[in-house]
């Protein structure tokens, strides 16, 4: 298999989360600070204005992409010397390139994320004016039965099947068991996850996006219960039939780390169905 | 459906619950064994201490209006909106005896305070909108 295709899989998630992600996110600045306090927002016109004009967070991703994206190409060209080791092969050495870039990047995302929160809580005072909805949230209604007991019946099979290789197969030894306990782990984390998307309380994204971010949480929550199956099923084939698929193991994990950007992509801002924060519409966009 | 608290109104924020709780279940928008969201889920939603909103729960329980059910939720009990007319009927007599008893102290006679009342009456708005 050719590294271009390994090097299009990492460019697209770079494209994807410090290129299109940034952008897409962009236009929910104004939204979060009105669902916190509109009228707040209203009397700070010269803050409206000054949050429109700041770019830094946005050139700084399109600093980074740049950045991750020439030192692939220098890899992927034989341009760069080859910085984890001369022995490893190419697509090794992009692998961890990106892998870098992209631990890194996000990194530098979350502190971002976090000081604008913090801007958010030590400068917006909250509204007084507050609403809920009176419905209860259950799982049922974001996403479907058969859905679900797929995943559980998937869970159980995956572990399963580990269990009784383990137990009455050639397989065994502390490695084994190790990973068998990090496929549970990942399994169980990744269960509690999803049981408490429903129950968590509302962020401002919740109010942006309106029912479709809980939605779309869920359903990501769900689908990610879906990858210890997927690294379960991969290292199953590599332990029984003996095959390297470390390499294919990284670009499905790549992969699926784009389809979930895109889902992230796909969701737009709504003005919520009462009038409980007056002005808020204003700042949706258009 | 939604309700909306207001933190710096002078009406107690549990007293905001439950009179919006109220309301809903008398106009018919909550129905008999409706069930409504938990203590936490309402309380996260309105950003509000748990507290809060469990007294509201509590009081609408006490006053039969709604039913906790253990771990199967809260929901609108059968007889729900006769219990609602019901407070709503003697709180409203409560306040009328306590006007009556009022005017009757200030000095007036009772055909003074009929006259008042009936005044009051025709010039009253229509049902639902509060001047």
């Amino acid at each position: 298999m050719s590294t271009w295709i390994d090097f299009a899989i990492y460019v697209t998630l770079i494209v994807l989360l410090f290129v299109l992600l940034p952008r897409h996110g962009r236009q929910f600045t104004l939204p979060m600070v009105a669902d916190r306090n509109p009228e707040w927002l209203a009397r700070n016109r010269d803050v409206v204005a000054r949050l429109e004009r700041s770019r830094w967070f946005l050139n700084a991703c399109y600093v980074w992409a740049a950045v991750s994206v020439v030192v692939l190409l220098g890899v992927q060209l034989d341009l760069i010397a080859q910085p984890f080791g001369s022995e490893a092969p190419k697509w090794e050495v992009l692998k961890d390139v990106n892998s870098t870039f992209f631990i890194l990047g996000l990194l530098g995302w979350g502190v971002c994320s976090l000081l604008w929160l913090r801007w958010l809580g030590t400068h917006v005072p909250p509204a007084e004016a507050r609403s809920a909805t009176l419905k209860p949230r259950l799982v049922g209604d974001y996403i479907a039965l058969p859905w679900r007991i797929a995943v559980e019946a998937l869970t159980v099979l995956n572990l399963g099947v580990w269990v009784a290789v383990g137990a009455f197969g050639s397989a065994g030894g502390a490695k084994f068991w190790g990973g068998v306990a990090l496929l549970a782990g990942m399994s169980v984390f990744f269960a509690v996850y999803a049981y408490g998307v429903p129950r968590r309380r509302p962020g401002y994204l919740d109010r942006v996006f309106g029912e479709t971010y809980r939605r779309s949480e869920i359903r990501i929550a769900y689908f990610m219960r879906v990858w210890p199956v997927v690294a379960g099923a991969i290292a199953m084939t590599e332990l029984t039939t003996g095959a390297d698929l470390d390499r294919l193991a990284q670009l499905v994990v790549v992969s699926f780390v784009c389809v979930l950007a895109l889902m992230i992509l796909r969701l737009r801002p709504v003005a919520p169905a009462s009038g409980a924060n007056p002005g808020y519409g204003t700042f949706v966009p258009r | 459906m939604e309700i909306t608290v207001i933190t710096s109104s002078p009406e107690p924020v549990y007293e905001q619950i439950v009179r919006q709780i109220q309301d809903r279940v008398a106009s018919g928008e909550l129905k008999p064994g409706t069930a409504l969201p938990t203590v936490r889920q309402l309380a996260g939603d309105l950003q509000l201490n748990r507290n809060t909103v469990a007294r509201a729960y509590k009081q609408l329980e006490d006053r039969g209006v709604i039913l906790t059910a253990g771990r199967k939720g809260t929901f609108v009990r059968d007889n729900a909106s006769r219990e609602v007319e019901r407070i709503k009927s003697s709180r409203a007599e409560r306040s009328v005896r306590q006007l009556v008893a009022a005017l009757l102290g200030d000095g007036l006679s009772r055909t003074e305070i009929e006259t008042l009342f009936n005044d009051a009456l025709r010039v009253a708005p229509p049902k639902g909108i509060v001047p």
